[in-house]
Parts: C-alpha cells; sequence; structure tokens
C-alpha cells in the first residue's frame, strides 16, 4: 500500500514576512479589499511504500525537524492521503 | 598558522577568501572539498559566500548537511575557530552552531553595495577583540538573505552575553535584521558568522581596505 504525506509549510505569525505583506499589497492593488489574512506556504509531497501510517507521520515529523522545516521561523502540518 | 577554505557546490567566494588571506598571513590556506569526511586540525575553517546547491530549500539548508559538517562540529566541540561569511552565515546558523536565521531581506531585493559596519563590545573573540568597540569599518555587502532573525528571548541572551559581533549604523540598516546586526558570535565567541564581505575589501584596486585590517587583525589574535 502506498501512503501519500502532504507538508505544509509555512512562516511563524511572529516573522514578519515582507513577500507575503508585498502579494497582499499587490492584491488589494487589483480591487480585493477584503483579504485579511494571507499565508504564502510551501508544500511538499511525499509517497512512502511499506510503512503504516503511524511510522509514515513519524518519519515525516523527523524529516520536518532535522532537516526541511527550519522552526524558528517556520511552523509545518503534516496530512495523511491514503492510497490504494 | 593553518586556515582552511570549505568549498561546496555554488560557493563562489572561496577564491576571493583564499587570495585574502594567502596576501594577510603569507601562507596559502587549504581548500577543503564538501565531501571530505576527515579534515586535519586547522586554526581556522572559513565557510564562504555563494549560493550552494543553488539556496534549494533555504538558504544553506543543503550545504548544513554535506559530510564536512561532521568534522566541521568536531572542530567546533573542540574550540576551533570558524568564520562564515554571507551563505557561510547561513549555513552556520542552519547547522545551528549559531543562533538565529537569515530571512529574505526586507526590501525584497538582492542588495550590492559598500556600507559601513561597527564592531561591538563583545565577549573575548579572536573575532572581534582586535578592534576596539565602535570601530567602523567600510566593507560590502551582496545578499538576498540577509535580514537577521532571532526571537526577542534570543536577542535578550546575544545581548547579554556580548554575542553581537557587528551591527550596521542606526539608520542604514540595509536588510531590516533586528537590532541592526551584521555579525554574530557562538556562545564561547570562537564562531562568527556575518553578511558583510571583508575578502572584498583587501586590495588596492577594492574600495576599502577595512576588510584586510578584519584579516590581520584576526590572525594576530589567533597566533597569540
Amino acid at each position: 500500500m502506498i501512503i501519500n504525506v502532504i507538508i505544509d509549510i509555512f512562516p511563524k505569525k511572529e516573522v514578519l514576512n515582507p513577500e507575503t505583506e508585498a502579494v497582499k499589497k499587490t492584491l488589494s492593488n487589483l480591487g480585493y479589499k477584503n483579504i485579511d489574512e494571507l499565508i504564502l506556504s510551501k508544500q511538499i509531497k511525499l509517497s512512502f511504500k511499506n510503512l503504516n501510517e503511524e511510522d509514515c507521520l513519524y518519519q515525516s515529523k523527523l524529516m520536518c525537524d532535522q532537516f526541511l522545516v527550519n522552526t524558528n521561523i517556520q511552523e509545518y502540518e503534516i496530512s495523511l492521503l491514503k492510497k490504494d | 598558522m593553518r586556515i582552511a577554505i570549505v568549498v561546496f557546490p555554488g560557493s563562489n567566494c572561496d577564491r576571493d577568501i583564499f587570495e585574502a588571506i594567502k596576501y594577510v598571513s603569507k601562507k596559502s590556506p587549504k581548500f577543503i572539498w564538501h565531501k571530505e569526511t576527515s579534515i586535519e586540525n586547522f586554526d581556522l575553517i572559513v565557510i564562504p559566500g555563494g549560493f550552494t546547491f543553488g539556496d534549494y530549500l533555504r538558504c544553506g539548508a543543503l550545504a548544513s548537511n554535506s559530510p564536512v559538517i561532521r568534522s566541521i562540529r568536531d572542530h567546533a566541540s573542540r574550540g576551533g575557530a570558524i568564520l562564515g561569511i554571507c551563505n557561510g552565515f547561513q549555513i552556520l546558523t542552519e547547522t545551528k552552531l549559531l543562533p538565529g536565521t537569515l530571512i529574505k531581506n526586507s526590501v525584497l531585493k538582492f542588495l550590492c553595495h559598500d556600507l559601513n559596519v561597527i564592531a561591538q563590545d563583545t565577549l573575548p573573540s579572536p573575532f572581534t577583540w582586535g578592534f576596539k568597540p565602535n570601530t567602523k569599518l567600510n566593507i560590502p555587502i551582496a545578499h538576498n538573505e540577509g535580514n537577521y532573525y532571532v526571537n526577542g528571548n534570543e536577542l535578550k541572551k546575544l545581548i547579554f552575553n556580548g554575542q553581537i559581533a557587528f551591527k550596521y549604523e542606526e539608520n542604514f540598516n540595509p536588510n531590516g535584521s533586528v537590532e541592526n546586526i551584521a555579525g554574530v558570535l557562538s556562545e564561547n565567541g570562537r564562531i562568527l558568522g556575518m553578511m558583510p564581505h571583508p575578502e572584498r575589501s583587501v586590495f588596492s584596486h577594492h574600495n576599502s581596505l577595512d576588510g584586510r585590517l578584519f584579516f590581520q587583525n584576526l590572525i594576530e589574535q589567533l597566533l597569540s
């Protein structure tokens, strides 16, 4: 069985993100005035084989903490998508 | 005086640092390829600027997992001196040998120009003790991710410990760094990360010779 995992990585709220502000400002200039919050995130998709769900989640978390995410400035969310 | 320069795919200031150190110390540093797993004892390891591994994922993230990093950690744990310039600074924060993170410049532009940095009153360190606090050095910057970030508690710790090595001038902070930080030291003062490029102000065809002074001071301090 293949198990797909999606990791969303986004900047922590307390870290000022000039890129987000610039995108938000441009959208406002285009006439979209009702945006309260805009988050630019990075998504990583992984497919695991021969592992159960629990181990997929555990390994994904290890990868994030060890390498994929800089926890000084970023947060992440891991979600599972099962596929036969 | 034995000095090593670590070279990763995408390093591009390695030759400049080689020439600067050779000129100042009268000895050629040794290049170390990033795949080396054991390195000899050096008095100083320099991690040069560049765009290692194309800045993929985050600046310095891939380089900080290269095979040579284990030897660099061993060198650090023995109290060995390490200097990371620009991308080298980013690599040192990714390895967590230095605190904080370098994020995108607040102006969202690649910045490349001369500016002044101010030497700070620091804990004992070979990188700063040759300078009187508040000495102004004209050294160029060239980076896209030089905006130094640490959270409030970590910043207080850096200030309390005297780990801030260099600051940009008040009102001339080019990239949005907290507390105008241009360079930070490790807790034992043996590791320095800095965004400005001292190797680009060493020779008479450069706009300033303050980088020469930086390397002269560093080598004198390491020898003393």
